[in-house]
């Protein structure tokens, strides 16, 4: 069975969620800083914002939510109190980044040594409340550093007590040769509309499909308004 | 078990034990750690100290649900005792009353009470306070019960009746709140020793709160006589909040005067123990624990 995760930063997007068939949902810090600050760089985020967002979206739904751990806000000592931050704000899966923090939105984004990320993910486990929170480790290493080492870190990634990897980033090669590599680890990849539901892959992790659609019909919705240079000039 | 499953269960067993839980409101988290560290039982997160901490204002309607939940959440995440909350009049009508026994119960509280002021309301123990019509506290218990997602999450009615109109009426008013489903009562501001008697005697099985204000409408009285009249919560609102705000004046007054604060030391928690007190040990191992040479190593076996 492969899973799909569809992503929210809005209440607006989370109602249109809240009754679908998806395995759970995806509060991305992209899409929460957009919400939040007006710009979509997660980086910009702090924690305790997008906790207090995570906490209200809990409220409004029964699926699992998956938060953005990003790369921690910090070092594995800020991840450690971040994770237990987040857990208690209702997350039930937390997604933990590669990235040197803070963790901007950008296409091939700098990462951080694999002792950092090592840490960051012991410290996410140890912080755990409740045995049922899921650690997902997130690889967005594979425009810089490439497949060899992509390959390597799925090797280590996968004998930690983590309950799955992503991967992000990635060209459908390279995705099957990640998928073609041996682990017993499910494989999650981000998703993007024309991506073929390849072998290998668990389950999908849309980014921000459903929000990028909804600001298109804004802009499409907003010439449809009686808005003219005279109407600007009156105010 | 998580952190607030405890929590809550913790409290229950405390409320309905023959115990009188001894529950100091914290101005803020810190507070909070030092009560518990002193010896409360409980913590509350209530008005009057969140309305001086926060705003530095009188408790008159001024903290708003947003401002009062977040100086909860801090002081539950604070403390490893069980911290019960102080939800006003539920702020708003029964949809507000629905989100604010959620969100109290999302952040990992025992327990919240809910009173029947009209809004924007007054510390008990001020004058000129007025109140809903009865049923408009028996409909929020209602809500409030059917909205809380665990048993063991505590609703407490309160009623300021006492001062507007009699304590007949205020022990009337808690009878119907009790009906309506409140797992505790509090009356607030009885007058005297034996008015808080017949508060027992109307309620000989239900468990109770006293509220103890240093020049309140209540006489202060001890912890061990309360739990002879019966009561099983005794609650501190005011005392750290006059204690903190009377030290700080008196240091900085110290400091504007003599140019230094050496003089006032002996009367202050020292840097080192200060910072024992606030976990700094812990944070620096949590920190050693994933430093990059452990990590390393352990990359090392993880690649072999």
């Amino acid at each position: 069975m492969t899973h799909f995760y569809p992503a929210f930063g809005s209440g607006l997007t989370l109602h249109q969620l809240h009754d679908s068939s998806a395995t759970g949902l995806f509060l991305s810090g992209s899409l929460t800083a957009e919400t939040l600050l007006g710009i979509r760089d997660a980086g910009l985020l702090a924690a305790s914002e997008y906790a207090a967002h995570l906490r209200r979206m809990r409220l409004q739904t029964n699926l699992p939510l998956i938060a953005d751990l990003q790369s921690g806000f910090g070092n594995p000592m800020n991840t450690y109190y971040t994770a237990q931050e987040f857990e208690r704000s209702g997350a039930n899966i937390l997604l933990i980044s590669d990235q040197k923090s803070p963790a901007h939105t950008q296409g091939a984004p700098a990462i951080t040594s694999d002792a950092d990320f090592l840490g960051k993910i012991h410290a996410a486990l140890d912080a755990r409340d409740n045995p049922d929170t899921q650690i997902w480790g997130l690889m967005e290493s594979l425009p810089t550093q490439g497949i060899e080492s992509a390959c390597d870190k799925l090797n280590w990634l996968d004998r930690l007590p983590i309950s799955a990897i992503a991967i992000a980033h990635w060209t459908l090669p390279q995705l099957q040769a990640l998928a073609n590599t041996p682990h017993h680890k499910p494989l999650i990849a981000t998703w993007r509309f024309d991506t073929p539901l390849i072998d290998g892959i668990d389950g999908w992790l849309d980014t921000g499909y459903l929000e990028d659609h909804a600001a298109l019909n804004i802009r499409e919705t907003l010439n449809t308004m009686p808005l003219t240079a005279t109407s600007k000039e009156a105010f | 078990m998580t952190k607030a499953d405890l929590m809550r269960q913790t409290f229950k067993n405390m409320v309905f034990s023959d115990q009188i839980i001894r529950m100091l409101v914290a101005p803020d988290a810190l507070g909070a750690k030092v009560a518990q560290h002193a010896g409360a039982d409980a913590i509350f997160a209530a008005g009057y100290a969140t309305s001086a901490a926060n705003l530095a204002m009188p408790d008159r309607g001024l903290a708003d649900f947003g401002e009062m939940l977040e100086k909860c959440r801090q002081i539950v995440n604070a403390t490893t005792v069980p911290v019960f909350a102080d939800a006003d009049t539920g702020y708003g009508d029964l949809a507000n009353v629905r989100r604010t026994v959620q969100s109290y119960e999302q952040i990992g509280a025992a327990g919240l009470f809910l009173e029947d002021q009209t809004w924007p309301k007054r510390c008990g123990h001020m004058d000129n306070k007025s109140v809903e019509p009865t049923e408009v506290l028996e409909a929020k218990i209602r809500t409030a019960k059917a909205a809380r997602n665990h048993d063991d999450f505590l609703i407490m009615s309160r009623t300021d009746a006492r001062a507007v109109y009699d304590l007949d009426e205020a022990i009337a008013r808690s009878k119907r709140y009790q009906a309506a489903g409140a797992d505790m009562v509090f009356i607030e501001a009885p007058r005297n020793l034996d008015e808080l008697t017949k508060i027992h005697e109307a309620f000989p099985d239900t468990p109770l709160m006293a509220n103890m204000i240093e020049g309140g409408k209540t006489p202060l009285t001890d912890t061990e006589k309360l739990r002879d009249l019966g009561f099983r919560i005794v609650v501190y609102p005011t005392a750290m909040t006059y204690a903190r705000a009377f030290t700080d004046e008196q240091l900085v007054e110290t400091l504007i005067q003599t140019g230094s604060t050496k003089s006032y030391e002996d009367r202050m928690i020292t840097f080192d123990k200060f910072n024992r007190f606030v976990g700094l040990d812990q944070v620096n191992a949590r920190e050693a624990q994933y430093d990059a040479k452990n990590m390393q190593a352990e990359l090392a076996t993880l690649k072999s």
